[in-house]
């Protein structure tokens, strides 16, 4: 019997042992952007990727500088297309959950494809719409092309997260004379913060990670996005590689502290993207 | 359809486009990259997510299980353009891993340096970048399996191996489909981890990438015939997918 107890905690171990190996892998190139971005040019010319050395701050203010205005750019097509997604992925998600037909279950079917479908796919298209309205090298061309793909992706989402709600509050309010907007605005955004809150972030993050959107529409050099400005410190010989890290870590900045922060929500809205439970 | 911005007047041409690229020897070598690339995400996704998510199930501490979710989750925060320029550096020969594989008598392979190591790479770095996702349905799966069963396991004293070949896994249906269906699309529309470690790259090219250098090249009409194909292989996929999803929502009240 107390042979028994000592293999059940050997193996309890072994599981934490194993866990904590992978674990590790798993986070080396977290490790190299935080050691590398911060290494001095000698650092980098003595020592490998991931042995550490004397640190300074000076590779991530030369880099940091010229990726202020790409990151402003990001800023400014990322917040309204995360807000607009979420709240009318939120209404159009109230809808379906109140009415239940086959027209909309075949449109519900069409956002799954939309939200689904590899987004490159839509780039001659894409560029040929926003050429001839006027907005194609523009903020506005990218918020149009990003709500293209994700005003689907946060009705889909939103509906996951609305599928619980209690469908008897709702009728009841219905029932003393409250319009849709009303239970929209009093019931079923309150209820469905967190859903919400997911949605935004999930959208949020996904749309700042872009690379193909705005490598296509955007070509003036002014304009370019955090991400698409990274890769003119992809590396390659003579590149240093404390400005790749410190570029790589400075354009995903935003991303890394919203996951550190508020990761999960951000892995609530994964689960939900997949599995179509709350998670 | 013949038509772009360069060119007004469309000519209807039919499906001649599709013959056109069909017979591209760099489209065929592209398509079957990527239908390379989706099967080993999807069997190395899977594999490692049942893992990954296993060992993480059996963790009791939920401040340690929500950190080591967290680290398996994080590389899909990151844009994949970082993580190219990441890996890139993590795999280049003189300063990258093989400095410490190299010590420890492992395999020093030329990673992204050549022709025949280049694809394999960036397989690699996929399974690190998605495996992640996989392993939260897997999770999300067991969980849902109801503790009673779990509990009797332990009473008879089952082994780990035991618990999940035999309770585990046969309830993990849905966190299969899931994984399956996320890591095939994923793996089909991956383009921004090729094109920044190693640009427009006959060794490495895929579906969208090779859409991508149509496009970049001015053979505006291949590249939309492209995308209809790499439209049409997803849609195989999403449809039935959307449909099960579909179910399980209306089910939901």
């Amino acid at each position: 019997m107390k042979n028994n107890t000592f293999i059940l905690k050997a193996r309890k171990s072994l599981k934490y042992i194993i866990l904590s190996v992978v674990a590790a892998l798993w986070f080396i190139p977290v490790y190299a952007l935080v050691v590398d971005g911060l290494k001095t040019t000698i650092g980098v010319l003595t020592t490998p990727v991931l042995i550490p050395s004397t640190f300074t701050f000076s590779a991530m203010e030369t880099v940091g500088s010229a990726l202020f205005g790409p990151i402003l750019n990001s800023i400014a097509y990322v917040l309204p297309v995360a807000i607009i997604s979420t709240f009318f992925g939120a209404m159009a998600a109230y809808y379906f959950y109140k009415v239940t037909s086959f027209i909309n279950t075949t449109i519900f079917t069409i956002i799954s494809i939309a939200t689904f479908i590899p987004y490159q796919i839509a780039l001659v298209p894409l560029i040929k719409l926003t050429v001839s309205i006027g907005i194609y090298d523009s903020t506005y061309g990218l918020i149009f092309a990003f709500l293209i793909f994700y005003l689907p992706t946060g009705a889909l989402l939103m509906s996951i997260f609305l599928a619980v709600l209690p469908k008897t509050t709702l009728e009841s309010a219905r029932v003393d004379g409250a319009g849709d907007f009303t239970i929209f605005r009093r019931i079923v955004i309150p209820l469905s913060f967190p859903g919400m809150i997911s949605t935004f972030i999930f959208i949020l993050i996904e749309t700042w990670n872009n690379f193909f959107i705005p490598l296509v529409l955007i070509s003036s050099a002014n304009k370019r996005t955090a991400i698409v400005a990274l890769e003119s410190y992809t590396g390659g010989y003579g590149t240093l590689y404390n400005d790749s890290f410190a570029a790589a870590f400075l354009s995903s900045i935003v991303p890394l502290i919203i996951f550190i922060i508020l990761g999960r929500y951000f892995i609530r809205g994964l689960v939900a993207f997949g599995t179509g439970s709350k998670g | 359809m013949n038509s772009s911005i360069l060119v007004p007047h469309p000519i209807y041409v039919g499906f001649a486009m599709y013959s056109i690229i069909f017979h591209d020897p760099s489209f065929i070598s592209a398509f079957d990259r990527t239908i390379i690339w989706a099967i080993v995400l999807v069997l190395g996704g899977n594999a490692i997510g049942v893992i990954i998510g296993y060992t993480i199930f059996f963790v009791n501490n939920k401040k340690a299980r929500t950190i080591f979710t967290s680290i398996f989750v994080y590389p899909l925060a990151i844009s994949s353009a970082a993580v190219a320029v990441i890996w890139t550096w993590l795999f280049n020969i003189h300063s990258g891993i093989n400095t410490v594989l190299g010590p420890l008598h492992l395999p020093t392979p030329l990673w992204l340096d050549s022709p025949t190591t280049a694809f394999p790479s960036l397989m690699l770095v996929s399974l690190w970048l998605y495996s992640g996702i996989s392993s939260l349905f897997y999770l999300a799966s067991f969980q849902n399996i109801n503790a009673s069963i779990l509990e009797s396991a332990r009473v008879d004293s089952a082994g780990p191996l035991r618990v999940l070949v035999k309770i585990l896994l046969p309830n993990a249906k849905n966190g299969f489909i899931v994984s399956t269906a996320i890591l095939f699309l994923f793996a089909w529309r991956i383009f921004s981890l090729s094109y920044v470690s190693l640009g427009i790259n006959p060794f490495t090219e895929t579906l969208v990438l090779k859409m991508f250098s149509y496009y970049e090249t001015s053979y505006y009409s291949e590249s939309s015939a492209t995308g209809m194909v790499v439209a049409v292989i997803a849609a195989i996929v999403i449809i039935p997918y959307a449909l099960f999803g579909l179910k399980r929502w209306m089910k939901t009240d």
